[in-house]
């Protein structure tokens, strides 16, 4: 049973997200016409990558934290509109980044594509990049 | 006493010893920052970064008796600029860093200074006609300063 974690109360420095993309395969005749096979309508696979700059050694250390967490049962993440999310006043956008619809229901589950990369700034400041996936789970 | 000062009361200590004609120093502090600006912020925040601290001086060639040299300012030039024994070669010994002690003498035993280690990062002497020659001398601190009551 994969449950669901609150990615920890930091807000980001910078954020950059890159919806998903529908399964489907081209077939591309020798005369260029295209053939597309859909094999869903639904889009996965969404890129959301939070980069976070000078922060405390403890914040740094909530974030390995909810990687091993995350990981360890294979849970999936939430981030929250007031940190994660800071800054993205559009409601319809915000639901957008965190893959929910309007309702709050969630469409795709967000979890690391790769653990964090902490790269130390000076004593007790560290500067971290965050990289996660969307993924459509099949339960 | 209360009073100002001006650089009647200035001195320059290298390496533990007055520099006998100095005509100024000064002294800078830099404060580097890093920006924890963070997304829906509207207004820049900081914290403190490394410090740095540099300096200059400028010291007239001074000699007490022919042929002695001009004292703290030969001693400088003598750390800073080593000699090789043959011409070309490229692999001679480093500069030495030196002790520098800018102070006010204020009356008190002790005066008022900043003491610091540090690093000749320029110096350039000048003799021209007309002029009284004198070095100028720019460097930068190793560390934080060592002693300081200003």
């Amino acid at each position: 049973m994969t449950d669901i974690i609150d990615f920890p109360d930091i807000k980001p420095s910078s954020r950059s997200y890159t919806p998903g993309t529908y399964p489907q395969t081209e077939f591309v005749a020798q005369n260029g016409a295209k053939s597309v096979i859909r094999y869903g309508n639904k889009k996965t696979d969404a890129k959301l990558t939070l980069g976070f700059t000078n922060i405390t050694d403890s914040q740094a250390n909530e974030i390995l934290n909810t990687y091993d967490n995350v990981n360890s049962d294979y849970d999936y993440i939430h981030f929250p509109s007031d940190s994660s999310i800071a800054g993205v006043n559009n409601v319809a956008l915000r639901s957008r980044f965190q893959e929910r619809d309007t309702s709050g229901n969630t469409l795709l589950r967000y979890r690391f594509d790769g653990p964090p990369t902490v790269t130390s700034v000076r004593p007790g400041r560290s500067n971290v990049q965050c990289k996660f996936v969307a993924c459509l789970d099949g339960d | 006493m209360a009073g100002f000062y001006s650089g009647k009361e200035g001195q320059l200590f290298v390496n533990g010893i007055q520099a006998a004609k100095v005509r100024s120093f000064s002294f800078s502090m830099n404060q580097a920052v890093l920006e924890t600006v963070s997304l829906g912020d509207t207004d820049r925040t900081i914290i403190h970064g490394t410090r740095s601290y540099t300096g200059s001086a400028s010291i007239y060639y001074y000699q007490e008796t022919a042929g002695a040299g001009s004292g703290q300012l030969s001693i400088i030039i003598n750390d800073i600029i080593k000699t090789a024994n043959e011409a070309g070669k490229g692999d001679n010994a480093d500069s030495d860093a030196l002790t520098f002690k800018l102070r006010i003498a204020d009356g008190s035993s002790a005066g008022r200074f900043i003491e610091f280690q540090a690093i000749p990062s320029s110096f350039n002497i000048t003799n021209a006609v007309g002029e009284v020659m004198a070095a100028d001398i720019s460097f930068e601190v190793n560390g934080a300063p060592t002693g300081l009551a200003l």
